[in-house]
């Protein structure tokens, strides 16, 4: 189902964290709103506005396969019985040995660019960014 | 661990999602157990053996040993 698809893709996610990141780098970089801030945000928005519309659609429309809006549990994660939960937990695996490289590979990085006023932001929508497409990698078994 | 769901699933002409949902499992589940990507637990490997009328040992067996 394509909608669904959609909505718990990881790289649906990547796209909210990208945006958030832009956002946040702009308001860094230029001192003055200008009309390409403007345009962003309101294009994030409007993302973020299509997204739960979405789903809101998707709900009524598929009650049998509600997403939950407000959740603790990310959207990407599929569980609806033990051959899902054996992918989310491989897919876990593969995104915590990821995290146990990056995270000091990110520090040292960091510490050594310290000059670099994005590279915080820039380094952790990386990383957000590789553990999305590592649990993609995993769940994508799924749908082969 | 080899099986022969999808041959004895083709037998009585269910679909993966037939199957599932005889079995409580999803579609995707199915297919990984088909393709051996997935080893069901005890209890799910009863229930399709159940479905599909077989014993448990015809079913799945240790690559291997004879079938």
């Amino acid at each position: 189902m394509i909608m669904e698809r959609f909505l718990r893709s990881p790289f649906t996610m990547s796209v909210f964290l990208i945006g958030l990141a832009v956002i946040y780098s702009m308001s860094i970089v230029l001192e003055q709103r200008n009309n390409m801030t403007t345009i962003i945000f309101v294009a994030y928005a409007i993302f973020v506005i299509i997204y739960f519309g979405t789903m809101v659609y998707f709900n009524r429309k598929f009650p049998d396969r509600k997403i939950r809006i407000l959740t603790f549990i990310p959207y990407e994660l599929k569980e609806e019985d033990e051959g899902h939960q054996y992918i989310t937990y491989r897919a876990c695996r593969k995104v915590y040995i990821y995290y146990y490289f990056a995270i000091p590979a990110a520090i040292v990085a960091v510490s050594l660019f310290r000059k670099v006023e994005l590279l915080p932001v820039i380094t952790l929508t990386v990383l957000g960014i590789g553990q999305y497409f590592i649990f993609w990698s995993e769940v994508k078994k799924l749908y082969e | 661990m080899r099986n022969k769901v999808k041959e004895l699933r083709a037998r009585h002409n269910y679909t993966q999602s037939d199957l599932g949902k005889l079995v409580g499992a999803t579609r995707q589940t199915i297919g990984m157990i088909e393709k051996g990507d997935y080893a069901p637990s005890v209890l799910l490997a009863l229930k399709i053996a159940k479905a599909l009328r077989v014993d448990l040992e015809e079913l799945f067996w240790i690559e291997g040993e004879d079938e």
